[in-house]
């Protein structure tokens, strides 16, 4: 440690105290490494950090050490500003004012590389606090969940006993299922529209059209008259973040569901998704088996996906043609593939996800962890539907030329095999194909206009009239 | 980043906490399930009754020992790999997964083990009582730990900060819930054991004749 001014030996001084204050307050081992490694130039550090209790602000910290730069910029500034050169004949105070500032630029680049070194600690922090951020809230979800299963808790829907979740894919919302929702429900059925702003819009099927409700008691009213016909909830969910994983959509559509009175013994659900939704709903099956009754799906990349590859490793072309592969919410997956980063601050998205894992492998991590509810997976009707177009082609024959009409083996986005998830095995109960006449190429692909697929969406109400018939029956027996 | 905040000992007290509920909520599932297919022969209006009972306290104990059990080791997990990081030390991940646990506790996976004898029977219903109590004791334990745990602990996420206090009033209920049901259950027990060993005797009985 070099010897410094007296002036700026009493405020470094000072600098010292805050900093084992701030040591001991923390009692942060690598927060003392980063002091001792940068500062030894300026002050030494005595704190002890063996203490029990672990407290760390890194902004607190941060703020700290730019008062200690600002107070001796101040102070230098001060004294130039004294300094009356008059008065200075000898040049000598000049001399120590200039080897003070010298003094004092080397103090605050010592305290910018502290500051630096801070960053990368929080990032560090910020990383591990991710990757643990979605087990410990979903942990809370399941303590909430039987909370409300033993003290009878009662939601806004407590009671309907057969729950349709409709689920999106990657860069879209649910919107395009208020179509296939409103025909594949019968008269008297209330959607519920979770809209990513957080506003809730509510209708009722009357005469094949979805109504829009404006007022609360026409809502109890008509949720009631539901619940007594043993009618069906339709809930089209807006994910919070467009391109957020699997995982963290499972999770927050638990949450929701439980708040609405939808997660008990009673309760049936029945998941109807389109592309990366059908990722999303198998994950929710997947944590949730005891409340899905069937899942449906078109277009899911259930293998991994070219498309989703080429966005996560190639971001700014896929910022270019206007994807956003970056969006993301906190979750960070714990499989190193699954994951990719912002300067530094790491993230687990849809991106990463289609990039790096065929929806295999969770199932059988699950498998091996839990083999009942793999058991309940098989139990459960699985309808992966894929989406594909005609093409033609013709022959060069200078006699008889001839059109020939031809499939396609994806829907342009999508291959037909992965759509039927056949890596799936026999999870998947049925695999129906269905021609999409809109769309063409990778620009405007026919994968968007499944959801609106006139086929698509005769399967979604016949899937809900046969799971309404099945519960019925079962019912009686 | 917000504040982080924990106790660095939390990890040694949470670990044996886990390891002791885990043993002793496998041993009462154990025993309830045992009782219940004893019960499943038994045809007599108490047996019944006993037997309904145990049915909703096998599904109540082995929804909340996988919960909790989760909860306590991904709160661990995340204190040991803050705590790990601190200390420039390797940290090791040993977080189980909501779906083992589930597993682990699950009245299928006990029911499927379960072997009736006659000398487990005896066994079983010597021991009841002592686990119930052990279990009661250790839930004393893990409760005062959690309500350390949530008190004493600052996490910088929003969401699940927001619901941080509203859990704790909600594991204390559960916890509490839980307590009333050994209460009720040890309540049962001799009544259960005297209908277990008459019923038991006149099978033995009969079998001689």
């Amino acid at each position: 440690m070099s010897s410094h001014h007296p002036e700026v030996a009493a405020i470094i001084n000072r600098h010292r105290s805050s900093a084992n204050s701030m040591l001991k307050r923390s009692q942060s081992r690598y927060l003392y490494n980063i002091f001792v490694a940068n500062l030894s130039g300026v002050f030494s550090v005595s704190a002890n950090v063996d203490g029990n209790v672990l407290h760390i602000t890194i902004d607190d910290i941060k703020s700290e050490i730019d008062s200690w730069i600002n107070e001796l910029n101040t102070f230098i500034e001060d004294a130039w500003n004294r300094y009356d050169s008059e008065k200075d004949e000898s040049g000598a105070e000049f001399v120590r004012l200039s080897s003070m500032g010298n003094d004092i630029l080397y103090i605050t680049m010592d305290y910018n590389n502290t500051k630096a070194k801070l960053d990368e600690m929080e990032l560090e922090f910020q990383n591990t606090v991710r990757l643990y951020h979605v087990p410990v809230r979903s942990a809370l979800t399941d303590i909430h969940i039987l909370y409300n299963n033993e003290t009878g808790y009662n939601g806004d829907f407590s009671g309907m006993k057969n729950v349709s979740v409709y689920i999106h894919g990657i860069e879209s919302t649910s919107n395009e299922f208020l179509i296939g929702a409103t025909e594949g429900g019968q008269e008297g059925d209330i959607i519920v529209h979770m809209r990513r702003d957080g506003t809730i819009l509510y209708y009722v099927i009357h005469n094949g059209k979805a109504v829009l409700i404006r007022d609360d008691s026409k809502l109890t009213q008509l949720k009631e008259e539901a619940i007594k016909n043993n009618g069906r909830l339709h809930l089209l969910y807006d994910t919070e973040q467009m391109n957020e994983h699997r995982q963290e959509t499972s999770d927050d559509l638990a949450r929701k569901l439980n708040n609405l009175g939808l997660l008990n013994d009673e309760t049936k659900i029945d998941m109807f998704a389109h592309s990366y939704g059908g990722r999303r709903s198998l994950q929710f099956a997947m944590d949730y088996p005891d409340h899905v009754r069937s899942i449906t799906t078109i277009g899911t990349p259930y293998d991994t996906n070219m498309l989703g590859s080429m966005a996560d490793n190639v971001r700014w072309l896929a910022e270019w043609i206007g994807q956003n592969p970056k969006e993301a919410s906190d979750y960070l997956d714990f499989n190193l593939d699954n994951q990719n980063d912002v300067d530094g601050l790491y993230y687990s998205n849809a991106y990463t996800d289609l990039n790096s894992e065929p929806m295999t492998e969770d199932l059988h991590n699950l498998k091996a962890a839990n083999p009942e509810v793999y058991e309940k997976l098989l139990e459960m009707e699985i309808t992966a539907a894929a989406g594909y177009r005609i093409e033609y082609t013709y022959t060069h024959s200078p006699i008889n030329p001839q059109r020939i009409e031809y499939k396609t083996n994806s829907d342009d986005t999508v291959s037909v095999e992965s759509q039927n998830g056949e890596i799936l095995g026999d999870l998947i109960d049925y695999r129906p194909q269905y021609e999409i006449e809109d769309g063409t190429g990778v620009t405007n692909p026919s994968h968007i206009y499944e959801i609106e697929d006139e086929d698509f969406r005769a399967l979604i109400s016949e899937i809900n009239v046969k799971m309404l018939e099945e519960a019925e029956g079962s019912m009686e027996k | 980043m917000n504040t982080i905040t924990f106790n660095k000992d939390l990890p040694g007290k949470t670990r044996s906490m886990i390891s002791g509920l885990e043993e002793k909520f496998s041993t009462l599932l154990q025993q309830m399930t045992y009782f219940k297919a004893e019960l499943d022969r038994h045809h007599g209006k108490a047996a019944v009754r006993l037997q309904e009972k145990m049915v909703k306290n096998l599904d109540f104990f082995s929804k909340l020992s996988s919960r909790l059990l989760y909860f306590a080791d991904t709160v661990l997990n995340f204190v040991n790999a803050v705590a790990a990081l601190d200390s420039a030390a390797c940290a090791t991940n040993t977080l189980t997964s909501r779906a083992e646990y589930q597993y682990t506790f699950s009245t299928n996976r006990f029911e499927e083990e379960v072997k009736l004898t006659p000398h487990a029977l005896k066994d079983e219903t010597e021991q009841f009582e002592g686990t119930l109590i052990a279990v009661d004791d250790l839930l004393t334990e893990f409760h005062t730990l959690l309500n350390q745990v949530i008190y004493e602990t600052t996490f910088p996420w929003d969401d699940v900060d927001a619901s941080w206090h509203s859990a704790k009033t909600q594991i204390s209920s559960i916890i509490q819930m839980a307590k009333h049901r050994i209460e009720d259950m040890s309540k049962s027990a001799h009544l259960l054991i005297d209908e277990l060993t008459r019923v038991d005797n006149l099978l033995s009985h009969q079998m001689i004749k």
